[in-house]
């Protein structure tokens, strides 16, 4: 499992700054540049920051969905037999390996566009990194520790939270990490099914009229995207870096 | 456990973000595809043409044609294109461009012009059909494909004998130039083979059906098989992979010619597409009264709340912000 490891203090410190950069270097390039008027509307503060509002709702409240649903089932898979856990593990990988836009789309056959409809596919599209590194993560755990718990009493219960998932918390929180930054990315394509995001802001450069395409409305979409996934697996990694028991590294 | 507390905080702190973007923001939602904010005849010149309204009011991007949208009341109005079947069929009503905004985006055959030198024949025999085709009736014909499942080739061919077209005159042809000769003669193809392409959609693939079955009664082959969407059927056009296409003039002045505020009546839009395409060897021919322009529409039951034309809805947003 990647990232099975608590994040570097260096990567942790120098991201923000990134970020911060980038996005001054973006706003220097825009203001300074002469924007036609039809492009200005697009590169408006509103307009972006309605965008922006719109992406972070909908990768919040679609990753924290596929979290709930996902964490449990994957404690569940791992605690089962094979008989629960192949059919799980099928079903996830199915609800990745469909092309995202597909799923936009059947789903969008039946809630129409609204919200519900990009964060319904979003969900299960980050199910499967979720259920599959939570139930790695748990098989990964050494069998002393758990048996030694038991050894002291402690409840079934108790072990899965004081054992168990602290010990697996560096490879499901990387399973958390991988979904939260695919979300950031896939959410875009909520601009085919009303969605909103910067999904909208990326497709307006795109399909915008003229010879060519409006490229600086593209890259100020793409650069946003990219800083938010940057953002949000940076405050996964401070998340990470405050639960994960300091005395795993050691080990 | 501080996992479990970490993620109950998380939850609680993301529970309280909803609300704050912009999924449900107040006023009625306007749908639209994401080029219509750019271009000079979509928003920015809904805003600066009717009312600022428009500038502001809440748009939803969606990835194709609004009429399902506005039908199940998810967009209180939307971006469609005037001939569209499915405005007739969810009965939607098109906001009436009172001020003119909309460039005029009729069809005209596209020839090329060494195919023409050799056939001039083709011009005068469409010219008299091509006129008949109005909104009115490409529309019905758009239905009749689309939403009555009936096949292209049997539309195109009832509405020819419906309107006793496939016998109908060449025209006299006009004087045209040396290189897109308009004369009628010779009209008859004697067995010669030209391509017709078409954009792969019901309107196109019935324009192109039309001139195959008009152009094989006098005697011309016609291939009618090549669709693809623009740009790439523009390209078959002057790459000579196929001999003509029913072109857009709003398509063709903006999207290739560069023009960003096309002449805002049929006539001289057609004048201007055919005098810039000349020189590239493209001779326009046969033009159609037909208008598959821009439009905003809504349900038709909302008039009474929203008005009838882009000026009173202009006035709807500006007062329910």
């Amino acid at each position: 499992m990647s990232g099975g490891r608590r994040p570097g203090t260096l990567r942790l410190a120098l991201t923000p700054f990134a970020v911060g950069t980038g996005l001054l270097v973006l706003y220097l390039w825009v203001h300074t540049a002469d924007v036609p008027p039809e492009e200005a509307s697009v590169l408006s503060a509103g307009f972006l920051g309605t965008r922006v509002a719109q992406h972070v709702e909908l990768t919040v409240t679609s990753f924290l969905i596929a979290a709930a649903i996902a964490l449990p089932l994957g404690v569940a898979a791992a605690r089962s037999g094979r008989a629960l856990r192949v059919p799980l593990l099928l079903a996830a990988n199915l609800g990745q390996a469909v092309p995202s836009i597909a799923l936009l789309a059947l789903v969008f056959t039946v809630t129409g566009f609204t919200f519900r409809t990009t964060v319904i596919a979003l969900v299960v599209y980050a199910v499967l990194p979720i259920l599959r590194n939570t139930l790695a993560g748990l098989q990964g755990v050494d069998p002393d520790a758990v048996e030694a718990a038991r050894g002291m009493g402690m409840s079934p219960v108790q072990v899965l939270a004081r054992v168990e998932v602290p010990l697996a918390s560096p490879v499901i929180l990387a399973g958390l990490r991988t979904a939260l930054v695919l979300v950031v990315g896939t959410a875009t394509l909520g601009n085919f099914v009303g969605g909103g995001g910067l999904g909208d802001v990326i497709e307006s450069g795109l399909t915008a009229s003229g010879l060519e395409p409006a490229s600086r409305i593209v890259v100020v979409g793409a650069v946003l995207v990219a800083a938010l996934a940057l953002t949000a697996d940076w405050m996964l990694g401070l998340v990470e870096r405050a639960v994960v028991p300091a005395t795993w590294e050691e080990r | 456990m501080r996992g479990p507390l970490a993620l109950a905080v998380l939850t609680a702190v993301s529970l309280l973000l909803p609300g704050c973007g912009g999924g449900g923001s107040a006023g009625p939602v306007v749908c639209i595809m994401s080029e219509f904010r750019t271009r000079a005849d979509g928003v920015p010149g809904l805003a600066k043409t009717y009312n600022s309204a428009y500038g502001t009011a809440s748009y939803k991007d969606i990835g194709s044609t609004a009429e399902a949208g506005i039908a199940s009341g998810q967009c209180a109005a939307g971006e469609v294109f005037t001939t569209d079947s499915a405005i007739a069929a969810r009965d939607l009503h098109v906001l009436r461009d009172d001020k003119g905004l909309f460039p005029p985006d009729n069809v005209g055959l596209v020839v090329r012009s060494a195919v023409l030198q050799q056939h001039p024949g083709i011009a005068a025999i469409l010219a008299p059909v091509a006129a008949r085709i109005t909104t009115d009736e490409i529309t019905r014909m758009n239905r009749a494909v689309e939403v009555d499942k009936r096949a292209v080739a049997d539309v195109a061919r009832q509405w020819l004998t419906n309107n006793a077209l496939l016998d109908a005159a060449p025209s006299a042809g006009g004087a045209g130039t040396a290189r897109c000769p308009a004369g009628a003669a010779p009209v008859e193809g004697g067995g010669a083979q030209l391509k017709i392409g078409s954009k792969a959609f019901a309107e196109e693939e019935l324009l192109a059906a039309i001139a195959k079955l008009v152009l094989e009664r006098h005697g011309y082959q016609v291939d009618d098989s090549v669709h693809a969407a623009d740009p790439a059927i523009d390209r078959a056009l002057r790459d000579g992979t196929i001999d003509m296409l029913w072109q857009y003039t709003g398509t063709e002045l903006q999207e290739f010619l560069g023009v960003k505020h096309p002449p805002a009546d049929l006539g001289s839009a057609f004048e201007e597409a055919r005098s810039r395409d000349e020189a590239s060897g493209l001779c326009w021919t046969a033009p159609a009264p037909m208008n598959d322009t821009n439009g905003l529409a809504i349900r038709s039951a909302d008039r009474s709340r929203y008005g009838d034309t882009l000026s009173a809805f202009g006035e709807y947003l500006a007062s329910n912000h």
